[in-house]
Order: C-alpha cells, then sequence, then structure tokens
C-alpha cells in the first residue's frame, strides 16, 4: 500500500467573492516529487498556500502527514517551504548565518556550514543576505529547510529571476537532496523542460484539476495545449529525456 | 559637568534617559525592519485620550494611559487581523480617532491642565523615584521579552508566510510585539513627550542599521547609540538650557547623520 504523505480532498478556495480554485483532488506519495504546472492565474500558488495553511478552505480538507492542516501542531516541524521571494529589506544588514539561526536556533556551527557547504553557498556565510544573487538567496533558504530536517518540501517557482544554468544546477540540488534525505518534493513551475526532467508526477491546473500523473502519461499535447493555449507545442530534447 | 550630578532631579533623570535610551532602540530595530513607525506614532497619540479618561475618572495618568493604550493595540490587531483595509489606513484611523477623541474630551476639562504638557513634549527632569522605578522594571521586562522573542520576530521580519508554514505562531508575536511596543512607547511619553518618542525608537535604530554589518551589530549599536544619545543630550540641555527630550532626540538625530556620512565614505 502506497504510504501517502499528502491528501488533498475535493478542495475549493474562494477569496473575495473569486473562486481560484475549485474541487481539486490529490495524493501525494512519500518520496516522489510532484510539479504543479498551468498558466498564470491558474491557481498553482493558491492550492500550494492552501495546502500549507496559509489561506482558508471554502470548502474540502487536507491531511498532511495523515493530520488535518488546521491542526499540524509540532508536525510542522516536519514542513519546509522555499517561497518564490523574500520580502526583506534589501539594506538590512543581516548575515546569512544569522538568517539560518533564527529559524533553527539549536542548530550546531558546524551543521550550518554543513547546510550551506550542501547546496554550494559555504563561503556566503558571513554575507548579509542583500547582498546575495537571487540564486544564491534561494539556496541559502534550502539550506534553512535543511537545518531543520523537513520530511516534505514545498517550493512556489523557486527559480523566479535566475538565469536558465543557475536554474538547472538549482534543480539538480533538490533533486540529490530529495535522494540523500528522503524528501517528498511539491513544485509550483511554469517550466515543462523541469517538469519532464525531475518531476515523478504533475498536476496540470486551470482553476480545475486537468491531468495527475506521471509526466510522460499526463502531459501529451492535447494536454499541453488545454493548459497553456493552441499555440504550444512540446519538443524533447535528446539530452534532457526524463 | 560633575556638579550637577549632586542633584537628585538630575540623578533620576540620568538613570531614566539611559534605561529608555538602551531599551527604545532595541525594540527599534524591528521597527525600522518591519516599518512599524506609523504604528507607534497611533500609540502615542492615543495619549491624548487616555490621558483625559485618566482626568475625567480621576484615576493615576501613567496606568490609565499605559491601559488605553494596550486598548488600542488590541483594537489595531483585531482591525487587521479581521478586515483586509492596508496597515497604513488602519493605523491612519486610529491615530486620527485618537488624537481626536483625546482633544475632544481634553476640551471638556475645566481649567489649567500640566499634565497635557508634560505629555506632549515630555520632562524627564520633573520624574519622581517611583516613576524611575517604574522605568526600571519595564526596561529590564522588555529587555527579557526581547531576547524571548528575538529568533521568532527576525523569522517574521525576512517572511511572514515562510515563518507561519513552518510552525511561528506569527498573530502571537505580532500581538505580544505591539503590545510590548505599545507600553514602551506610552512610558516614554513622560520623558520625551508624544512629538519625540517615535523619534527616539527609530533614529538609533536608523543609524545602526547604516554602520552595522550583522543584525546583532545592528541591535548593539542602536542600543550604544540610544544610551549615548540620551546622556549627550541631557548633559546639553542643562549646558543650553533647553528642554531635554528635544535635546536628547536631536543628538540622536546627529548622530544619524554622522551615519549616513560614514556610509557613503566606507
Amino acid at each position: 500500500m502506497a504510504d501517502i504523505v499528502l491528501d488533498v480532498k475535493d478542495v475549493s478556495v474562494e477569496i473575495g467573492g473569486a473562486r481560484l480554485i475549485e474541487n481539486i483532488t490529490l495524493q501525494v506519495e512519500r518520496g516522489s516529487t510532484v510539479a504543479i504546472i498551468g498558466p498564470n492565474g491558474a491557481g498553482k500558488t493558491t492550492l500550494l498556500r492552501a495546502v500549507l495553511g496559509l489561506v482558508p478552505l471554502s470548502s474540502g480538507s487536507i491531511t498532511l502527514f495523515g493530520t488535518p492542516i488546521a491542526d499540524l501542531g509540532e508536525l510542522r516541524k516536519k514542513v519546509g517551504y522555499v517561497p518564490q521571494r523574500l520580502d526583506y529589506d534589501r539594506y538590512l544588514p543581516l548575515t546569512v548565518k544569522e538568517m539560518l539561526r533564527a529559524y533553527a536556533p539549536h542548530a550546531l556551527p558546524s551543521s550550518i556550514e554543513d547546510a550551506l557547504r550542501e547546496v554550494g553557498v559555504r563561503p556566503m556565510l558571513h554575507h548579509p543576505i542583500g547582498k546575495l544573487s537571487g540564486g544564491q538567496l534561494q539556496r541559502v533558504v534550502i539550506a534553512l529547510n535543511l537545518l531543520r530536517q523537513p520530511e516534505i518540501l514545498f517550493l512556489d517557482e523557486p527559480a523566479t529571476g535566475v538565469d536558465i544554468e543557475g536554474e538547472s544546477r538549482f534543480y539538480d540540488i533538490i533533486e540529490r537532496l530529495r535522494e540523500q534525505h528522503h524528501l517528498t518534493v511539491v513544485l509550483v513551475s511554469h517550466d515543462l523542460s523541469v517538469v519532464t526532467r525531475y518531476a515523478s508526477q504533475v498536476l496540470c491546473l486551470n482553476r480545475r484539476l486537468l491531468c495527475f500523473g506521471p509526466p510522460a502519461e499526463a502531459l501529451d499535447a492535447e494536454m499541453i495545449r488545454l493548459v497553456y493555449g493552441q499555440d504550444t507545442t512540446l519538443y524533447t530534447h535528446q539530452e534532457h529525456q526524463p | 559637568m560633575m556638579e550637577i550630578l549632586q542633584y537628585p532631579f538630575f540623578q533620576r533623570a540620568l538613570i531614566a534617559s539611559i534605561l529608555l535610551g538602551f531599551s527604545l532602540p532595541l525594540i527599534g530595530v524591528f521597527v525600522v525592519t518591519r516599518r512599524l513607525s506609523f504604528f507607534s506614532e497611533a500609540v502615542a497619540h492615543s495619549a491624548f485620550t487616555g490621558l483625559a479618561i485618566s482626568a475625567l475618572l480621576m484615576t493615576p495618568a501613567m496606568p490609565t494611559v499605559i491601559a488605553f493604550a494596550v486598548l488600542v493595540t488590541l483594537a489595531i490587531v483585531f482591525t487587521l487581523h479581521r478586515t483586509e483595509i492596508p496597515t497604513d489606513t488602519v493605523l491612519g484611523v486610529y491615530l486620527a480617532l485618537c488624537a481626536g477623541s483625546g482633544i475632544l474630551l481634553l476640551g471638556m476639562l475645566q481649567g489649567y491642565q500640566p499634565g497635557l504638557f508634560q505629555f506632549l513634549f515630555g520632562d524627564i527632569l520633573a520624574l519622581a523615584w517611583q516613576d524611575v522605578w517604574l522605568v526600571v522594571v519595564m526596561c529590564a521586562g522588555s529587555a527579557l521579552a526581547m531576547l524571548l522573542m528575538w529568533n521568532a520576530l527576525l523569522r517574521v521580519s525576512v517572511h511572514r508566510e515562510m515563518a507561519l508554514a513552518m510552525g511561528t505562531s506569527v498573530a502571537r508575536v505580532d500581538l505580544l510585539f505591539l503590545l510590548l511596543l505599545a507600553v514602551m512607547v506610552t512610558l516614554s511619553l513622560k520623558l520625551i513627550g508624544i512629538v519625540l518618542v517615535t523619534a527616539m525608537l527609530l533614529l538609533p535604530a536608523a543609524a545602526a542599521r547604516n554602520l552595522a554589518r550583522s543584525f546583532r551589530g545592528m541591535a548593539i549599536l542602536a542600543c550604544v547609540i540610544g544610551g549615548v544619545s540620551s546622556v549627550l543630550g541631557l548633559y546639553a540641555s542643562y549646558w543650553f538650557g533647553t528642554a531635554s527630550g528635544a535635546a536628547i532626540v536631536l543628538t540622536a538625530a546627529i548622530v544619524f547623520v554622522l551615519s549616513l556620512v560614514l556610509r557613503r565614505a566606507t
């Protein structure tokens, strides 16, 4: 029997009278990578925020680790989250080390250095976070999550604003960490190449659930046109086959 | 310079100003980081109403003003959480409400109100020993509360939703911090007045932000700037015969300008 970590049942979210997502149902197995795709305004981030308990549900239910999301309590320690961007003051003299220590107050100095080394930003330990590039900062946020040893990691378009090479390196790191730390990964992306390369399951969303399954099965030409419009075609590069 | 120290009124003023000079900027670091300066203005202006209520009900001024500031803070937090009105609009509405109702109620009182002018402009030289003890207790409590909340406040400052998703009780942290801020702002009114309290909260923290290379460094530097500005400002007011609150705040403002120059130079 499959080990279900996240169970979303018939979930709808309505904010200010507007229905952002409708009747979404999905199950995420432990150790899998699930990518949520869809056009702008499809409700990808809303679904992620609903799963994290950051927006109230209009209907339906969500359980994480078998517990309703509202009652997670201490289980939230097993949850990791990488937002699209951090909304802090860029001129704040907060160093990488201080930020990591705020999120993991009991972590040993050696653990902090190890976590940064694992994502390739150990030299940034004493740098102010405002001086980091977008890619470096996102890796620091991954390190911050690693220190807390989560079981499931949610990422909301984490490579936004990062160049193509940096984006590829970023997802390689996520994939390596998933294997090494036995993580379950749920990520929002608009990039189909990321989905076909890294995801074991893909969820196509346009307010309603359009498809859910392994990318090779779920993402046929018809589905891609349905999600992204008539002019969209998927080309597979021979060096980057899933 | 030393002869003034033999006078008890100056001893009391010096102790209270040093303590508040250290304590306010420690909170101010997060006021600057989280852009909450408008909140402290709203709470400071609630003192008008608190003072009027105290005169009408004939209750002790300081406890009444603090109690009313706490009430206003709870109302602001409730409004922010229950409505989708932008934060600065909510604060502006409460500021206007507090100032308006305070002035209205004060206008209904008969005769001269000496307490009003003390709260408006502050008079650190008029403190009694019981006021100093209150300042000691509040500053110690505030420093302890800040140390206990430090990491949670940092998490909320960096990214509210990330903090919430990872288990930080953001609403509780917000409420505790705003209550602490309200009490400390109100407590400082008697020393530096409604007009200047936000300046003392912000200036040392803003100057430290220009110079520090870490957040911890910023906090320590803000406290040092606040403490030193208080002592220098108090002595300056003695030498030049000016209002003490204004002298303290202007000293902190000079340090802020110097910090800008130093930041550009490095």
